[in-house]
Formats: C-alpha cells, structure tokens, sequence
C-alpha cells in the first residue's frame, strides 16, 4: 500500500470513526438521565436514596449514653463536648451534650468509641442556616440520668436513628435562641430517667 | 423584496417617483423580520443546544424557567443586560468596544441573501454565494480584533487561531460552493434553489458525485468557519480561557454568543439552499409556489424543517468529536479539504458534460447516489443499535424531564 493508498485510508477511517461516535452519542439520548433533580423534585425524600451507611449529621440517643466522655476524648477537634455533675440525690447527671456541627468533619471516631452507641450518624445532612451559633446542636434540654450497663432498656425506648436530629434541625431558620444550661435537680425536685418504662 | 414593493406601490397608488423611498421601508420591514427570527433563533438555539448536551452527557439541562426550561435564553440575556461593560485597564479602548459588531454584522448581512420562501427574500443577488463568502469574512475581522485589542494572552491566542483557521477554510467553503455553481449554472441562491427539485433526487447533493462530496466539504468547512467544535480553537475552553472573548462581559459578550448561534441556523440555510433543496414542495413548479401564499408558507415550513435538521446535526457533531489540533485543522485543509475540492470542480465540468450529452446517466447517478446516503444513514442506525445495545440500559424515550 503507497502513500495514495493511505491518503484514502485515512479518509475512510475518519468518516467511520465520525459515525461511530456519532452513533455512541445518539445512544445517549435514548437513555434515562442519571441527575437526581434534588431538592424539590425527587419524588421520595432525600435521605431515603442515600447509602444506610451514610455519615451525616451526628446524633446522640439519651436512653443509651452512659456518660463516659470517650466520645469528647476521642474526637481530635473538639467538636464534642460532654458534662456530667453531681446532684443533691448524690446521683450523677447528664447536664450537657453538644455537637458543634460546623466544626465536625464526620471522621466517625466518635460513633467508633461509643461503646453502647449512643452517639451515631444519621442520614440526614441538611444543616445550612444563616447563624453559626445555631450550628452546635444541644442534645440535653434537662439534667438525665445515665444509662447504665446493667440495666435492662427497651428498645422502644429508643429513638430512631435521625429522628433526633430531626427534631433538632427542624427550626434551624427561626431566630437563635441562646442556650440555657442545665442544671442536676436540687433535692426537692425528683429526677427523671428518661427511658425507663 | 422588490416585488412586494411594487405590490405595495400599486396597492397604495403611490406615485411612481417615491419609488426608492417604498423600497427602503419595505427593507427596513424586513430586515426587522429577519433580524427578530434570527434573535429568536439564537436565543431559543442556545437552550436548545444545552438541553441535547445534558441528554448526551446523561444530564437533564436547564429546565426550570418556563416550560422545560424553554426561557432560560431570556434569562441569560436579562443576565448580561444587567453585567456591567468592563474594558480592560491595559486594552486598546476604541477597537476593544467595536470589536464585537464587525462579528455580529458579518453573520447578519447573510440574511441579505438568504432565502425564506420564493419571493420572500432581502435581495436575489446574482453573485448571492460570492456575497456569502465576502460578508462572512467580515467575522475574521472582528474576532481578531477582539482577540488583539484586549491586551491579554489568552484573546491573543484566540484571535490569531482564528484568522489562520478561517482564512483557511475558506478556500475548501468556495471551491466546493463553485462544485455546485458548475451544473447550476448561476450564483444566486435563489436560481440554485430554482435549479433543484423537490424530491431528493433532485437536489444537488445527489446531482452528481462530486456534489455529494462537495456537501460534507462544505459542511466541515463550514463548521470551522462558524468556529465550531470539533473546529472550535479560537474559544477552546480548555486551554484559552474562552479565547478572543476572554476580557469580555455584559452585552459584549453577549454579541459574540450571539453571532455564534446565529450562524448555526445560517450554515444550516445555507447548506439547505444549496444543496438540500431549499423551499422546494416536491412536485410543485417553482413559479406556482411563488405565486401562492399557501405553498409559499408550505415551503417555508420545508426550508426551515430541513435546516434544523441540519442545525440538530451540528449541536450532535459539537458534543460528539474532540477538538483538532492547530496542525491536524490545518493538514485536514491543505492535504485532503483544498486537493479534494480542486479535483472535484475539474470532474464537476466533465460530468456535467457528459450528463449534458447522456441525461439518462444523471438520472442514474442520482438515485445511486441517494442509495449511498441511505445506507450511510443505515450504518449509523446500525451502529447506534449496537452502541445502545452494550449498555445494560432501558430504553427511554422521554425528553421532557
């Protein structure tokens, strides 16, 4: 073959490589389109079409947290803090549990180190606000006593994963309201314990 | 137009010393007409476009604004509207501002010539096709304009990529234009359109092999006159930026986008005219359909279904092929488009010759020739069956998503 015949050759192969990807973008447009038109037009919620396995936001289930810290210890940016103190009863109480959301970059060293897995990702994932402030979810709203390994727990009891966060992040464009800490209950007041039947 | 003025004159009984002065209002009427159609075209062209992309690309496009997203070329142009008109510090302020009309008038003034229906055309030159080649050189100028007077690399770049590029090809675009001038006989798009026939037997793709060949010439060097991908250099995103219209913003910028899609639907007339059979009605003598306005209307609809066929061709082939390389554009021009187009001009005349002298043959050779297009257009539905076939896909055939 001389360089006339290749001349040739090289006209019929880029004719027929032109078809070809002609016809391999045609095929396209008989295909389903793979964009997913979030937010509004979906069809099912969100969440539903994401990975079970998905790290969002993070959640803490009260009726499990025994109250250990490893969660705040293990955490290397300190997104977690944990308080525990003494009541008059002499009982220890759950006064604080908050997640600051901004900071947390969802490693998952803390739902690892939970050893009754309180602390857990859930599949939610929509937190954007206008106030930074809001961002730091506060899991404890009255002072509650630990879960302890030896008691039996419903799981009724407990909540289900995201249902928490949910209820949390559900007013997140109302304006912020500042954090009023909690306190153990003095001797007058008997405490709750949430998850007890 | 001339006709209708006359029509007009008699109508109004206006004095036949007013002559000019009717002509230049029915002009002007005109010229609004074809200047808002094309508008149009660009605008609704360019959500169009996007939305084929997004298909291609597994994707849904644009689709919110209106009714499948049909304003949103509305809404990009309010954008620019509002854009502030930046001139760089550097750039050289008077050709800087002016470079964006010589691209925008040079796609314009094609509709001087280009055709609607029988009568309804701007004016039926009888060098309409050397008129075609001129005006559309006046973009060369203004894209390097563009491309120098902004004072930046990247437009610079763009800009002399695009002088080389269309200088070039513009030497294939004639030659495979004079391919089909030689059986025709006349440079007047109107007369090739004349010249051709309704079915598409007649048209002048299928008049002869060196017409057909002349067609894809034509087609390609088109597209790298439009600046189009796989021809796009002087914009290559990729590595210019967006080339000559880097600097510019608001309605500057918008002019060239413009012009861009404007010359979509002129390649696309232009190649209908030419070649496919512009407004003819298969079976109708051309002088009868200028006599009606029903088949006038009725070849409108033909004239403008035949070039989005083709404009559908080029948005196809824009998200399909790579760019060219600087040195691939320029072989594909000088050792295959110009040597081809040359050949096919000195076979033209002897073929024509000898159709003259054996008219049996020109039949023949037609409706071989029509055969070949529709095993090509065969072979791609065959490709595409196979192509589609190896994606574990179902098929879906619903474009409004």
């Amino acid at each position: 073959m001389g360089s006339f015949g290749k001349y040739f050759r090289n006209i019929r192969n880029s004719a027929g490589s032109i078809l070809d990807g002609m016809a391999v973008t045609l095929s396209w447009m008989f295909r389903r389109p793979y964009t997913i038109q979030y937010p509004d037009r979906i069809g099912r919620p969100v969440q539903d079409l994401i990975a079970p396995r998905f790290r969002g936001l993070l959640e803490v289930a009260l009726p499990l947290c025994t109250g250990c810290q490893l969660c705040q210890r293990t955490c290397p940016i300190e997104v977690i803090l944990v308080e525990v103190k003494k009541g008059a009863d002499g009982n220890r109480y759950l006064t604080r549990f908050d997640i600051d959301v901004s900071k947390c970059m969802v490693c998952g060293l803390c739902a690892e180190a939970c050893p009754t897995g309180a602390i857990r990702h859930t599949r939610e994932f929509e937190m954007s606000c206008d106030d930074i402030r809001k961002l730091v979810l506060h899991y404890v709203t009255e002072p509650v006593l630990p879960y302890k390994p030896s008691a039996r727990i419903d799981a009724a009891a407990v909540p289900p994963v995201g249902s928490i966060v949910k209820r949390l992040t559900r007013d997140r464009h109302a304006p912020y309201v500042p954090y009023v800490p909690v306190e153990p209950p003095s001797a007058e007041a008997p405490p709750t314990r949430e998850g007890k039947p | 137009m001339n006709v209708y003025a006359q029509t007009l004159m008699e109508w109004l009984k206006v004095p036949e010393a007013y002559l000019v002065y009717v002509r230049i209002g029915v002009f002007f009427v005109y010229a609004l007409v074809a200047l808002t159609f094309g508008a149009l075209f660009a605008g609704v062209t360019s959500w169009y476009e996007r939305r084929v992309a997004a298909r291609m690309q597994s994707r849904i496009g644009p689709n919110r604004v209106g009714p499948q997203g049909i304003l949103q070329w509305l809404c990009d142009g309010v954008k620019c509207f509002l854009k502030e008109d930046l001139v760089p510090k550097e750039a050289d302020r008077p050709l800087f501002r002016l470079a964006p009309y010589p691209v925008f008038i040079g796609i314009v003034s094609t509709f001087v010539v280009l055709p609607f229906s029988a009568t309804v055309v701007g004016s039926d030159l009888n060098v309409g096709l050397v008129y075609l080649i001129a005006i559309t050189a006046l973009v060369v100028a203004g894209i390097l304009m563009a491309g120098w007077s902004s004072n930046s690399k990247w437009t610079l770049l763009g800009g002399v990529r695009s002088a080389a590029q269309m200088v070039s090809y513009e030497i294939p675009l004639a030659l495979s234009l004079l391919v089909v001038v030689v059986p025709a006989g006349t440079l007047s798009l109107q007369g090739l359109i004349r010249f051709q026939g309704g079915a598409p037997w007649n048209w002048l793709v299928f008049q002869s092999p060196m017409t057909f060949v002349a067609f894809f010439l034509f087609f390609t060097s088109a597209l790298a006159e439009g600046n189009r991908t796989p021809f796009d250099l002087p914009e290559a995103e990729s590595e210019l930026v967006a080339g000559y219209n880097t600097e510019y913003s608001g309605l500057r910028f918008l002019f060239f986008f413009f012009a861009e899609w404007m010359n979509l639907y002129v390649i696309g007339a232009i190649v209908t005219a030419v070649f496919l059979g512009g407004w003819r009605i298969p079976g109708v003598a051309w002088q009868r359909q200028a006599g009606s306005p029903l088949l006038e209307l009725v070849g409108f609809a033909l004239y403008l279904a035949k070039s989005l066929v083709v404009v559908n061709v080029i948005i196809w082939l824009r998200w399909t092929l790579p760019r060219l390389r600087i040195d691939q554009l320029m072989k594909m021009c000088w050792k295959y488009f110009v040597p081809i187009g040359m050949v096919s001009i000195v076979l033209s005349m002897l073929f024509t010759a000898l159709v003259t002298a054996v008219p049996l043959l020109g039949r023949i050779t037609s409706i071989g020739l029509l055969v070949l297009g529709g095993l090509i257009g065969a072979a791609l539905l065959r490709r595409t069956a196979y192509a589609f076939s190896s994606f574990p896909d179902k098929p879906y055939f619903k474009w409004m998503v």
